[in-house]
């Protein structure tokens, strides 16, 4: 097969949320004046979902505020297919989907992100609330005007974002989780517990080591038993634990899976030409780690529809895909930002930082050449841009240190005029 | 061209001046500067970028100016 030199003509786009739209957006203002197709279930414009636990569950954020696009998919010029893709024909370049319909494609871009999952009650159906979607998460928004006690499952930033808002609105909340603390898979022991602690001030009731027996409905409600017998009701109850790729629609199509679609550093899908995959999907390639990875992580996304949209439009000149990890928490009032990807195993120097204003923060130190692997800021987004800028120069723990101490104490940041 | 930034709408994310350290800062309050508002040659891509990378649209591109 020649290597393609011109641009698609029709590019179809699987998944109209994050990762789907800020590639048909990144498509157009890279030029592209092809015929742009979204296949996506939900109606209604794209819309951005981490505030769904957060400013939208308090309600203090509208539907319209969480609009990606500006102008909605009319702006980018893309025909919406309001479906689900329930098969792909890679030979025939065909998406099938859920209502018979077969969309042809030049060039196919797969964004379907993940489901959440959901427990399980002892009548072997579904129990409790998730937030994936904005209607899950309004189905919370409803309950949580009525509940008197949430329960929140699960240690992630689902359920601790989800037990913040409960307590703003005045509930009583529980979080229950398997492991020794919040957030240990995603931040470790050291910052996990100083999270966990910020909880318990704040009056939840923080259940770790926590295994659930059996959950029993109870009305709208929960009766959940834990495998040491004790009880906890919920008039509320809603899961955090963990989501899946959505490849259902993949299988026996020849794209390559693997806890996601498995993609190579420009972001193509293996298994078929003309395939790109992105987002919380994606399996990528980590340059980093020279390992693929999975990132379920807003800017993740973002920064891939770049790669992506500039590889569709330019195959001559193609780029490869260099994860700057980057992700965020909103928890009683304070901003949660992480820098890099903090392994649970890493050394990690929770500190205070001295100046007009003390700055807490945490320096996570990977492997044993002193490198700084992980920072985390709470409550001082310039610290976190300062670290940021850093990470890409592979800096040593000390070195990030001293950059972090300049500026709490008062330092400007280099500037860039 | 010009990018101007609606400070109101601003979340203190820091993507943008990830993406365009040489247009974009965070000031003292945390919140999106524009420092520099000239679009160079070869820039427009990376200036494009930053503003998607906002999950707010907190930055706007003006055209014609």
């Amino acid at each position: 097969m020649p290597v393609p030199t011109a641009p698609p003509a029709r590019i179809v786009i699987v998944g109209g949320s994050v990762a789907g739209a800020r590639t048909a957006q990144a498509l157009r203002s890279d030029g592209f004046s092809g015929e742009l197709i979204v296949i996506e279930p939900e109606a209604g414009e794209a819309y951005d979902r981490p505030p769904l636990s957060k400013e939208y569950l308090t309600g203090s954020w509208s539907r319209t505020q969480l609009n990606l696009i500006p102008g909605g998919w009319a702006a980018v010029d893309a025909t919406v297919i309001r479906a689900c893709a329930s098969g792909l024909d890679v030979q025939e370049h065909q998406v099938r989907l859920s209502d018979g319909q077969a969309i042809r494609y030049d060039a196919l871009v797969i964004a379907t992100g993940l489901s959440p999952r959901r427990l399980v009650a002892d009548d072997g159906e579904s129990i409790g609330h998730v937030i994936g979607t904005a209607s899950d998460a309004d189905a919370v928004r409803e309950q949580l005007r009525e509940g008197r006690h949430v329960v929140a499952v699960g240690g992630g930033f689902i359920a601790t974002e989800t037990a913040s808002v409960a307590r703003e609105l005045g509930l009583t909340v529980t979080i229950i989780d398997r492991r020794s603390t919040l957030l240990e898979r995603s931040l470790g022991t050291v910052v996990g517990a100083h999270i966990a602690a910020t909880h318990r001030e704040h009056g939840v009731d923080v259940r770790t080591d926590a295994r659930i027996g059996s959950i029993r409905r109870d009305g709208s409600g929960a009766l959940i038993t834990l495998e040491n017998g004790e009880q906890i009701q919920a008039d509320v109850l809603v899961a955090g634990i963990g989501s899946e790729p959505n490849t259902a629609w993949l299988h026996g199509s020849g794209i390559r899976i693997d806890a996601g679609v498995i993609t190579d550093a420009r972001c193509r899908a293996f298994g078929a030409a003309g395939v790109y995959a992105l987002g919380d999907v994606a399996h990528f390639y980590d340059v980093h780690s020279a390992k693929p990875r999975r990132v379920g992580h807003w800017t993740n996304a973002a920064d891939q529809a770049s790669v992506v949209a500039h590889n569709l439009l330019h195959p001559e000149n193609p780029v490869g895909y260099r994860e700057a990890p980057y992700f965020w928490s909103d928890q009683f009032g304070e901003k949660i930002q992480v820098a890099g990807h903090p392994d649970p195993d890493a050394h990690v120097d929770l500190l205070t930082l001295d100046g007009p204003a003390p700055r807490r923060v945490a320096i996570y130190t990977h492997g044993d050449d002193d490198g700084c692997g992980a920072v985390v800021t709470f409550g001082w987004p310039r610290g976190m841009v300062a670290a940021r800028r850093l990470m890409p120069l592979e800096p040593t723990t000390a070195e990030m240190l001293v950059e972090l101490e300049k500026l709490a104490a008062g330092a400007r940041l280099a500037s860039v005029g | 061209m010009r990018i101007e930034a609606k400070r109101h709408l601003c979340q203190s994310y820091g993507n943008c001046v990830a993406i365009d350290p040489e247009h974009l800062d965070l000031d003292d309050e945390g919140l999106v500067v524009v420092t520099r508002d000239s679009i160079g040659d070869g820039e427009l891509a990376t200036v494009q970028a930053g503003i998607r990378s906002c999950p707010v649209n907190a930055l706007v591109l003006i055209e014609g100016e």
